[in-house]
């Protein structure tokens, strides 16, 4: 039998990625390990949030948007585009009533005719 | 002598291990052309835009040359608001929508977008009345059809669904469910990460708005711990195989870009979906404002197709809804795939096959003459 170095190590790193694999799955579903985990994202929020507030007056007095400045700005921009969909929706409409009501004529004009 | 035999070193194969190693090193940048290459390579299905609407795209794609549309009723794609929706379409051979229209359907899709700032304090109401609602309308006027079929993938299939209840099944002629979560407290780990106890949905949303992609992006590797791993392999692997190659950076490109969520819709789906797992408990969706989608006003046809080996819908989440539908037709299929199975056309053994996309063009065939009890 020869001895393939490649292939032992081959298989260890398959050992080794089953076992940590296990072991890791073992822990992202290990209530203790999720606490300290939520932990640290509600502390890394509670800083976001104090830098917001501390940018916030200091963006006002340069004259510069703030966040909430640019949601408003979005939101009337939005509304302008559902708006023009709107408008858009019921030319297209229209327009296929258009094609109907031109397509109903044919049967007066006949009758007209007939009477002529 | 018989131990000197045991302990001969193989030299061939370590040659062969050595020059596959400097090749791997050689290819190194070859291998950032085939990622970039594959990035050209997706969505390879022409399309046309309908309209937009803020980060809403409506796509509408005509039929290919030398394909007849046969069906009736128009398909209209949901895709999930966590990726891009190009899964539906990656590259030729792989695109369930190219597949679809090959079956003889005409295709539609809605693409989510990145949301704006404004976007992140639209409700779930307002993303299935307003953005899919309109989708529908427009359907309707472009197609000349007086209903559609509606098929959603994975979070999409959920928001396919509850559009079809608020809607009361109006202007729908079929919904096809695709690996689509409807119980949330299942043994699933996003089920488990979501839990009241672990997660603050408030405190993330009130200080984000919209969710980052970073933090999809950080968290759904731990659903499978050894997938980069893995990755990194199958790249030595198989790093020779052009063609293997550009379809696995596809894929990867598409699972390592996540797009942002919309703030107020996340918090909704957390807080009712995932906490108080509303739709399995009580087969309705409270929207605020005595606005309830009850699963009971669903009275059209449903094919519910789930995936065996799913880690992000496992089955047992996603075939709950065939129960729950009490007023409609609902078919269930399972298949012994993952959760990207259905879209890429894809067995467990990562070959190619027809049969979960025959499945779904066989439903449409017999939807297709179907007509709604008045």
């Amino acid at each position: 039998m020869n001895f393939d170095p490649f292939s032992m190590h081959k298989n260890m790193t398959q050992q080794w990625e089953k076992m940590m694999g296990e072991y890791l799955s073992q822990q992202v579903r290990d209530p203790a390990f999720m606490q300290v985990l939520s932990q640290n994202m509600q502390q890394m929020l509670d800083m976001e949030q104090l830098i917001q507030k501390q940018l916030q007056p200091i963006l006002t007095k340069l004259n510069l948007p703030t966040k909430e400045s640019l949601e408003k700005l979005y939101e009337s921009l939005h509304t302008l585009e559902s708006k023009n969909l709107d408008l858009e929706e019921e030319v297209m409409s229209l327009k296929q009533e258009l094609v109907k009501i031109k397509s109903k004529p044919k049967a007066s004009s006949t009758k007209k005719a007939k009477k002529d | 002598m018989q131990n000197q035999a045991e302990t001969t070193v193989d030299i061939q194969k370590i040659a062969e291990e050595i020059q596959k190693f400097n090749g791997f090193l050689k290819n190194s940048e070859h291998l950032k052309e085939l990622r970039e290459s594959a990035r050209k390579k997706m969505s390879p299905t022409p399309r046309e835009v309908l309209y937009r609407e803020h980060s809403t795209t409506l796509y509408y794609y005509p039929p290919l040359a030398g394909y007849e549309t046969r069906l009736s009723h128009p398909l209209l794609i949901i895709p999930s608001l966590v990726n891009k929706p190009c899964i539906m379409d990656l590259m030729k051979g792989e695109s369930f929508i190219g597949a679809m229209l090959q079956g003889g359907s005409s295709v539609y899709m809605l693409e989510w977008g990145e949301p704006t700032l404004a976007q992140s304090r639209y409700s779930l109401y307002k993303y299935l009345f307003s953005y899919i609602g309109r989708a529908v309308r427009r359907i309707i006027t472009h197609s000349g059809k007086d209903s559609l079929n509606l098929a959603g993938y994975c979070l999409g299939g959920a928001l396919s669904v509850l559009y079809s209840a608020l809607a009361r099944s109006q202007n729908i002629n079929s919904l096809i469910t695709m690996v689509t979560p409807v119980n949330f407290h299942d043994k699933g780990l996003l089920s488990f990460w979501a839990k009241e106890e672990h997660f603050n949905v408030d405190k993330l949303v009130d200080t984000w708005g919209n969710i980052p992609a970073d933090f999809f992006a950080s968290c759904f590797p731990w659903l499978v711990p050894t997938a980069n791993l893995k990755k990194m392999r199958m790249i030595y692997d198989k790093h020779d195989n052009d063609e293997f190659m550009e379809a696995f950076f596809a894929l990867d490109i598409w699972l390592t870009e996540n797009i942002p969520f919309p703030g107020e819709v996340y918090r909704e789906i957390i807080k009712q979906g995932y906490q108080q797992n509303s739709l399995a408990s009580t087969g309705t969706w409270n929207f605020g404002n005595s606005v309830i989608a009850n699963l009971n006003d669903i009275c059209v046809p449903v094919l519910n197709l789930t995936a065996t080996y799913d880690h992000v819908s496992p089955p047992e989440s996603c075939s709950m809804l065939t129960g729950l539908l009490k007023n409609s037709h609902c078919q269930q299929r399972d298949y012994p795939i993952g959760h990207l199975g259905i879209a890429l056309g894809k067995d467990a053994k990562n070959k190619p096959t027809k049969e979960y996309w025959n499945d779904i063009l066989t439903f449409l065939g017999d939807v297709d003459c179907w007509k709604k009890p008045q």
